[in-house]
């Protein structure tokens, strides 16, 4: 972990402006735990390593604020307030789960949808209750009890979720997960359900704010570009042992434009063109920056003679 | 050559600066691209990190590799004033093996003379708009050629500003949304203009018949375009890459493992291991609803957890450029 690292936490919450749909922004202060922060600048977009978190209840990120502005999606549903397009873990049990059948078994980190129209008596969000919180040096640690998504439910829930955020400094954090199944007998059905489904996490990020994809490939040392980012249900599934580890998210990415071909000299070193498709006579250019001495090791410097001579400003 | 490096006139907002790079040892190329003979505008890249560096669009290089004292040079001019040699040395370090690309011409639409745009290969097509400017007053030839239009300006919020072209096809619609750049095609003076967008190509004025191209004015606003296009210039269009370089790119990444000898931790799972039943997978893309402004990223594993059993996970996010972020690794 780097040194200097500053932390912050607060579990008052306050009404800072997080940019969430004017549908779902009244929710936010019934859900919220910690405001968890790192303190580097939070609007410094040369060097973007600062962020200002916010936990919910159920111990999953909900706002993720930094110069780019909110990385988490405003939230525009009303049957889904800050419950479904948060980041956070999900379970399920494949035995139990028939959604043809009306029961959908999925364990929300976060909490229950809000959907009236299926439970009319339901006048608030159900977000998941929180069975402790503990914040100490530069890590928060968060235990909550998971709910089923789908209500009504015949499901109980016995996922309980062990979480912990750490800030590691220089823009890293770290986010530890332990998931365990608290049902107390497994031969006899529910509750004692077996989870052998899990998103670990379900993540995601605002496509305004981060419209591209790069990711890392297990079969080349290049970066694997894609712009811009494909609908969701166009892409299947890819195993992460194929990523090399690591999938980033950029604000919009430059795509490379058609290479200019570059000229051919005389192999007589006369300094002139010669057409690359006279191979007798001509030899390719290659561009291969070399060092300077060790006083200015930079390949390129201010010029003064060409600075004189063009009347131009020279950099030798 | 001193003389004649003057009386050339460069009419890109700010004159081009020139700097010299050490090359490896390669073949002695005492030219480069010189006015009259780059056909568009030359970008430096350096291909692993991905940064770049426009050059100047009228002299972008002077000369590919001279040699010169016991070295090969190159010789460019950047198309940023405010560029220094330490900038560059920053984005191409010694050892980098530079790429040369170029922004392509941009395709104008094609029409069917009646203002609407149809496929150029069609039997109704006309071809494509000539932008060729001509005096507010034509057949008068000393006054302006664009002015800013009022109401177009107030509508949009931004400036909007109206060339009047020679009559050519009517093409009632533009290109709003990207940025252009306009060279000009005349060889003794030359002149270059980012526009924010195209509005109308050659939007036709039902009520006298004149012909103009209105654009979303760019750097230099309306001062530029008065004091520098004038009647009797002729432009081809370009594109521009707008994306930004790697070392501009503000990131959020998500390290989520990848050996699969890790087994069920931040490697990911592998099936028939303790109590994992499938390899670990990611999916990401845009959520259907656009209004939901949405980019699901979720990383799935299968493992059996029966009571009481635990399942740990751990994974890491970043935040920071994303050239930056390559360079920790």
């Amino acid at each position: 972990m780097a040194a200097n690292i500053t932390t912050s936490f607060n579990f008052t919450w306050s009404d800072k402006p997080l940019n969430f749909s004017d549908v779902n922004k009244a929710q936010e202060k019934k859900l919220f735990l910690i405001e968890m922060s790192n303190l580097l600048q939070q609007n410094n977009t040369k060097e973007p390593k600062g962020w200002t978190m916010r936990i919910s209840k159920g111990g999953n990120v909900y706002s993720f604020m930094g110069p780019w502005g909110q990385a988490v999606a405003p939230n525009v549903l009303t049957k889904s307030p800050f419950m479904d397009e948060v980041w956070q873990d999900v379970a399920v049990s494949n035995a139990l789960n028939n959604p043809n059948g009306g029961k959908a078994y999925f364990i929300h980190q976060a909490g229950a949808y809000f959907d009236q129209a299926a439970n009319p008596t339901l006048l608030s969000p159900w977000y998941s209750p929180n069975a402790g919180a503990f914040c100490l040096g530069h890590s928060c640690s968060i235990v909550s009890w998971s709910q089923h998504a789908h209500l009504p439910t015949t499901f109980n829930s016995s996922k309980l979720v062990f979480t912990r955020y750490t800030n590691c400094g220089d823009g890293v954090y770290e986010h530890v997960f332990g998931i365990h199944n608290m049902a107390t007998d497994p031969s006899v059905g529910p509750p004692s359900d077996t989870l052998d489904y899990f998103n670990t996490l379900w993540w995601g990020v605002r496509t305004s704010a981060f419209r591209d994809v790069v990711r890392s490939s297990s079969s080349s040392s290049n970066l694997t570009e894609i712009t811009p980012l494909p609908n969701w249900d166009a892409v299947g599934v890819l195993p992460v042992s194929q990523t090399a580890g690591y999938t980033v998210f950029a604000e919009y990415v430059r795509f490379d434009s058609p290479t200019y071909p570059l000229p051919c000299g005389s192999r007589n070193g006369n300094g002139s063109f010669v057409p690359c498709s006279d191979v007798a006579n001509s030899i390719p250019l290659t561009l291969k920056l070399k060092a300077g001495p060790k006083s200015d090791p930079g390949p390129c410097y201010y010029q003064q003679s060409l600075s004189e001579f063009f009347k131009i400003y020279t950099v030798r | 050559m001193c003389e004649l490096v003057e009386k050339l006139f460069f009419f890109s907002p700010i004159p081009p600066f020139f700097h010299r790079c050490r090359l490896e040892p390669t073949v002695n190329l005492t030219n480069g691209l010189v006015d009259g003979k780059t056909p568009t505008y030359l970008i430096l890249v350096n291909p692993t990190t991905k940064a770049v560096m426009h050059l100047h669009p009228l002299r972008s290089v002077s000369a590919w590799s001279r040699y010169s004292s016991g070295m090969n040079w190159l010789i460019i001019s950047p198309a940023d004033n405010s560029t220094k040699a330490a900038d560059i040395n920053e984005k191409f370090p010694a050892d980098t093996t530079l790429q040369v690309q170029y922004e392509p011409a941009y395709s104008l639409p094609c029409g069917d003379g009646s203002g609407a745009v149809v496929d150029c290969d069609s039997d109704s097509s006309q071809g494509q708009p000539e932008i060729y400017v001509v005096s507010l007053t034509y057949p008068a030839s000393s006054s302006n050629a664009c002015e800013q239009d009022a109401d177009m300006t107030t509508l949009y919020g931004k400036i909007v500003a109206r060339c009047r072209i020679f009559p050519t096809i009517p093409i009632n619609s533009g290109d709003p949304y990207t940025q252009l750049t306009f060279v000009s095609n005349n060889t003794n003076v030359k002149i270059s203009y980012q526009v924010n967008g195209v509005l109308y190509w050659s939007y036709k004025n039902p009520l006298n018949g004149y012909q103009y191209l209105y654009v979303f004015a760019g750097d230099g606003g309306m001062p530029f375009l008065r004091n520098n296009i004038y009647p009797g210039l002729n432009f081809t269009v370009l594109f521009q890459n707008t994306g930004k370089p790697w070392d501009q790119n503000m990131a959020l990444s998500s390290v989520h493992g990848s050996s699969t000898t890790l087994k069920e931790s931040v490697g990911g799972s592998v099936p028939g291991t303790m109590y994992v039943n499938d390899y670990t997978n990611i999916r990401y893309g845009i959520a259907g609803n656009p209004a939901r402004d949405y980019t699901p990223f979720v990383s799935a594993c299968c493992a059996f957890l029966v009571c009481p059993l635990f399942y740990f996970l751990s994974t890491k996010s970043l935040t920071m450029l994303l050239i930056i972020w390559l360079h920790s690794c």
